[in-house]
């Protein structure tokens, strides 16, 4: 579904992405964790090409991100979601899911209405559709954010920190949104720091370091791995 | 003073309508109104040309601007006063001579206020717009111009107040605004023109300390707002 081979990427004279090789299948969920700067985010930041990269390729259901025409049609099929929730604060929490799916999507909008409605009630959010971001907790603007990217239908979601700008009682609303899709059977990448998150739900974890994919185990094996190291994986990586 | 106004108060407010052309304050208003109207659109194009990452548009965008702004309004005024009837074959009147000038020489600076009110949009607006797969249109004109344009009312105001300041270089050309309405009465009463044009300096400040008023209190209110939501939507 998505592979990285050999992917490069600087940032200036920083080598950020030290030739990545790695697939994710359709269906699975990746976790990819490691210490601040390592990578992580740019890693999936090229998969719909919000970043470009140096060299090597990114190829998301065969098609070569880099060299596609049309990158809409292919962020059409990729939902992301931003650790800083992204949402638009001139639009209620109800437009703001409703905005891709009238303009990219091309639904009339009582359809959109309809569709946007029913993703923000899954998500715990029925009464809260008519507030404008500003008066929502950041769970509830993280799940607003969550419920607009996959109300397109994507194949694939992408979450860069989806939680790390939240106040600690509100982690687990949003990740447990984050669960509901994958046992929905969605194929994720998730940027995260939470390993009880990642122990859970996770069928493979992606350890980077410096640039470098340096782990890609199943979860399983990552935490058994953990266990036997000293100081364990992350610890003696970071 | 009193009794000019007294006497003199509807040239000064409308110049010789319905008799003559609308002229006097009426008309300054109505070119600055039109020009800073006008130029809002110009200048939003320059603006989003000038951000553009096309290399080519980038460049000549910022020449236009560049050039528009190191040149001195009057000489725009001059340049189409005598240029605009060779090129269109018409007779063009002062004020709608003021007005294009003014709308070239607005779209310039405005495009620069609104090139500063996108480019204080956080980042992150445009690329989760990107992200939902919207075009550089779409993302434009439904994601960063509604909240960019929301941060730059103050700042236009403030432009529409230069704009009423500007209108009096009309009175070069004929334009039958406040300046060229004070002129006239300053050359029926000839003995008083500390007074005539003391008035003209009232008015001008008057509407020009009020506009930069309300930019100032829709600042304030804009700031509060934002820092309110700034620190609920990061």
């Amino acid at each position: 579904m998505i592979r990285f081979e050999a992917v490069d990427k600087y940032f200036g004279d920083r080598h950020i992405l030290k030739s990545v090789d790695g697939t994710v299948r359709k269906g699975e969920v990746v976790v990819l964790c490691g210490p601040s700067g390592s990578g992580k985010s740019t890693l999936i930041r090229t998969v719909n090409r919000l970043e470009g990269i140096d060299a090597g390729k990114v190829f998301v259901d065969e098609k070569d991100v880099g060299s596609v025409r049309d990158i809409n049609a292919l962020r059409s099929g990729i939902g992301f979601v931003f650790q800083s929730f992204g949402l638009f604060p001139h639009m209620t929490a109800l437009e703001n899911v409703m905005v891709g799916l009238r303009l990219v999507r091309r639904m009339p909008p009582a359809e959109a209405r309809e569709v946007a409605s029913a993703q923000l009630k899954a998500l715990g959010l029925a009464d809260k559709m008519a507030l404008m971001p500003a008066a929502l907790s950041g769970g509830q603007q993280q799940r607003v954010a969550i419920a607009r990217a996959v109300s397109m239908r994507p194949a694939v979601m992408l979450f860069d920190e989806p939680t790390s700008a939240l106040d600690p009682e509100m982690v687990n609303e949003v990740l447990n949104a984050i669960e509901q899709l994958a046992d929905q059977g969605m194929t994720i990448m998730c940027v995260t720091h939470e390993m009880g998150f990642a122990r859970r739900v996770a069928d493979r974890i992606w350890y980077l370091r410096a640039g470098e994919l340096v782990h890609d185990v199943d979860t399983e094996s990552f935490f058994a791995m953990q266990a036997e190291s000293t100081s364990g994986v992350i610890q003696q990586s970071a | 003073m009193i009794d000019i106004l007294q006497t003199y108060w509807l040239d000064l407010l409308i110049g010789g309508y319905p008799n003559g052309p609308l002229g006097g304050l009426a008309m300054t208003m109505i070119i600055a109104v039109t020009s800073i109207v006008l130029a809002f659109p110009l200048g939003v194009l320059l603006a989003l040309a000038n951000l553009s990452e096309r290399r080519w548009m980038s460049r000549s965008s910022g020449a236009v601007i560049t050039f528009v702004r190191g040149v001195p309004l009057l000489m725009f005024i001059f340049w189409i006063y005598f240029a605009l009837p060779v090129v269109t074959g018409l007779s063009v009147s002062g004020s709608v001579t003021l007005i294009v000038a003014l709308v070239i020489f607005e779209s310039a600076y405005i495009s620069q206020i609104v090139k500063a009110g996108i480019l204080a949009l956080p980042r992150g607006q445009r690329e989760a717009a990107e992200s939902l797969s919207m075009t550089p249109f779409q993302v434009n004109m439904k994601i960063i111009l509604p909240q960019a344009i929301f941060n730059m009312t103050p700042s236009l105001i403030s432009q529409l107040s230069s704009a009423v300041k500007d209108t009096s270089l009309g009175y070069i050309i004929n334009a039958t605004e406040i300046t060229f309405a004070t002129a006239q009465i300053n050359s029926i009463l000839l003995t008083k023109p500390l007074e005539i044009f003391g008035v003209l300096a009232i008015v001008f400040f008057v509407i020009c300390a009020s506009l930069t008023g309300l930019a100032n209190i829709l600042e304030r209110r804009l700031g509060r707002s934002q820092s309110i939501a700034l620190a609920n939507v990061r």
